[in-house]
């Protein structure tokens, strides 16, 4: 067994005759809670006040969304050049307007909203989907074209910001739960797409009854178990936790590992493997 | 009873010419996993959960499974990826340069070489050579118009300055090419929002969808970095980017100019430096 520094991480090369325990001690264990922090909400989460939600979408891309139907699988909102879709009950929602072809124009303006204007802005959609704001991590980040004729060197320009959101339960990660909006550079909003699920508290499972201790033996059994580091090209990394949503809604906090391919001596994909916890 | 057997014999004939123009008026996908490979490169165990999240995807909004080819593991082979004209076992225009969209799920490797950089894709099995090398080896718009390369490093920003991804196109169809500057996981998690993808990327997004559905930029350790390329005119990039998709191609003529997508500030958990504007 030897150990190496990859990025941020320190990571340990394992034989397949190591032991569950000798795996765990190694283990970044940085991302794992065993329980959410403060009061976690009663009620269910309402479901989407479609009507509420293409209003505030019509009024920031200033489109017309008129025309409602109902196809097999998602509720359509639509109008000229653009069109709002939801999927899964109100947990998938694509929203987006046809964009110009204008690009001589946009490669040549800069941002006319402030970063902090573009979360504001972003918050408020997100309130009209009736998001829990305090659950609510929003990551705005300038996007932008590198462009250029080839064999010529390449410039970037900024064409626009995004907003990442990404969800958080008394601070633990909701997995597969992301919306991005996109906004254009004099902050009309052009896209929005995403998942956010339609949370049931009830039946949900939001603490874990082991230790970390017994996370980090779980974990490596996992890995052991499922044949995982039989190779010599993978590392142990970082255990953690997050919730996933059931299908019927409730939350499930769940461990994961995640395990490092080296390829070529260098860092290659990192697998990340689920476990209950 | 010859009477019927004519009307039923034309009913068939007419179900037939019905079938066959409704495969027809859909485009073509393959789609290459390697969860396993001789290559001694560790096994990458979502990959093929992964395609079939794509291809379902797909399948979900018509797109006929008749037209979706599905290769995994010892079957993908550099003969598939490698072009005739630069490599002599090349017969890329028999598989992945034979269809409108590709998908390649698997490792990949950008080296960073004083001229024009170097990316790197292993292969399922060992036939031929257990790497294919863009851009060497690699010319793709035969037929294919758009390729998504769900691999680590696979669009590196540095790579697309250096002139990598000029030399591995030819002709007008190939317009998009996706992939991650960085590393990518290899998740479940990433097979969800393949499905979304192909769900909804079918006839807007091409580009802009890929960017938004994988790229992370906050969240444990996760941050992925997808980006995408888009070979067209000036005048047509943005609207590639947005309203287009898997299928709804551009068909305009390429004048050697080409757009590369970037959320700025992205910093890749590996092997890429931050995507600063």
């Amino acid at each position: 067994m030897f150990t190496l520094a990859i990025g941020p991480y320190l990571v340990t090369i394992l034989s397949a005759a190591m032991s569950p325990a000798e795996i765990s001690k190694n283990m970044d264990v940085s991302h794992l809670m065993l329980s959410p922090l403060g009061q976690l909400p009663t009620v269910d989460d309402r479901a989407l006040d479609l009507e509420k939600l293409s209003t505030e979408i019509a009024r920031q891309a200033r489109v017309a969304l008129v025309h409602q139907e109902a196809t097999a699988d998602a509720l359509v909102i639509t109008g000229p050049d653009a069109e709002i879709r939801v999927y899964d009950n109100g947990n998938d929602i694509i929203f987006s307007s046809r964009q110009s072809n204008a690009a001589d124009k946009i490669f040549t303006n800069m941002p006319k909203i402030t970063m902090e204007e573009t979360e504001a802005r972003a918050a408020d959609v997100l309130g009209a989907a009736d998001v829990d704001l305090s659950q609510a991590v929003i990551d705005v980040h300038d996007y932008a074209i590198t462009g250029g004729y080839e064999g010529q060197p390449k410039t970037t320009t900024i064409i626009g910001r995004k907003a990442f959101v990404y969800r958080y339960i008394g601070g633990v990660e909701v997995a597969g739960n992301k919306l991005v909006l996109t906004f254009a550079l004099d902050g009309r909003l052009q896209k929005v797409v995403g998942t956010w699920s339609r949370v049931r508290y009830s039946n949900s499972i939001l603490k874990s009854r082991l230790t970390t201790h017994q996370v980090r033996n779980r974990a490596a059994d996992y890995l052991v178990n499922h044949d995982l580091l039989n190779e010599e090209n993978r590392l142990a990394g970082a255990v953690g936790s997050h919730f996933i949503v059931t299908p019927t809604g409730s939350l499930k906090l769940m461990g994961f590992v995640n395990v490092q391919t080296i390829f070529s001596g260098q860092p290659g994909r990192v697998e990340s493997y689920d476990f209950e916890i | 009873m010859l009477r019927h057997r004519a009307r039923l014999g034309i009913i068939l004939f007419a179900s037939w010419l019905c079938f066959s123009g409704t495969a027809n008026a859909y485009p073509t996908a393959w789609i290459f996993g390697t969860p396993n490979n001789s290559c001694g490169q560790a096994t990458l165990p979502n990959v093929q959960y992964n395609c079939q999240r794509f291809k379902d995807g797909l399948t979900s909004k018509s797109w006929p499974a008749i037209n979706i080819g599905f290769y995994m593991s010892e079957s993908v082979q550099a003969r598939m990826f490698t072009d005739i004209s630069k490599v002599s076992y090349g017969q890329d225009i028999g598989f992945s340069d034979s269809v409108d969209v590709m998908l390649f799920n698997g490792h990949g490797v950008w080296f960073d070489f004083p001229t024009v950089d170097n990316y790197y894709f292993v292969m399922g099995g060992t036939a031929n050579q257990c790497t294919v090398i863009m851009p060497n080896e690699v010319l793709w718009g035969s037929n294919t118009r758009v390729a998504l390369m769900h691999t680590c490093q696979s669009l590196q920003r540095e790579a697309y300055q250096s002139g990598t991804y000029d030399a591995i196109r030819t002709g007008n169809k190939f317009k998009v090419l996706n992939g991650y500057h960085g590393n990518a996981y290899d998740a479940k998690s990433n097979g969800d929002w393949l499905y979304k993808y192909a769900r909804d990327s079918q006839t807007a997004g091409v580009g802009d969808n890929w960017v938004d559905y994988f790229t992370y930029t906050v969240g444990g350790n996760k941050k992925q970095c997808a980006t995408s390329l888009v070979y067209a005119p000036v005048s047509e990039v943005n609207d590639i980017f947005h309203n287009r998709g898997l299928n709804d191609f551009s068909n305009s003529a390429f004048d050697g100019y080409s757009a590369y997508y970037q959320v700025c500030n992205c910093q890749p958990a590996s092997a890429g430096s931050k995507l600063t504007c």
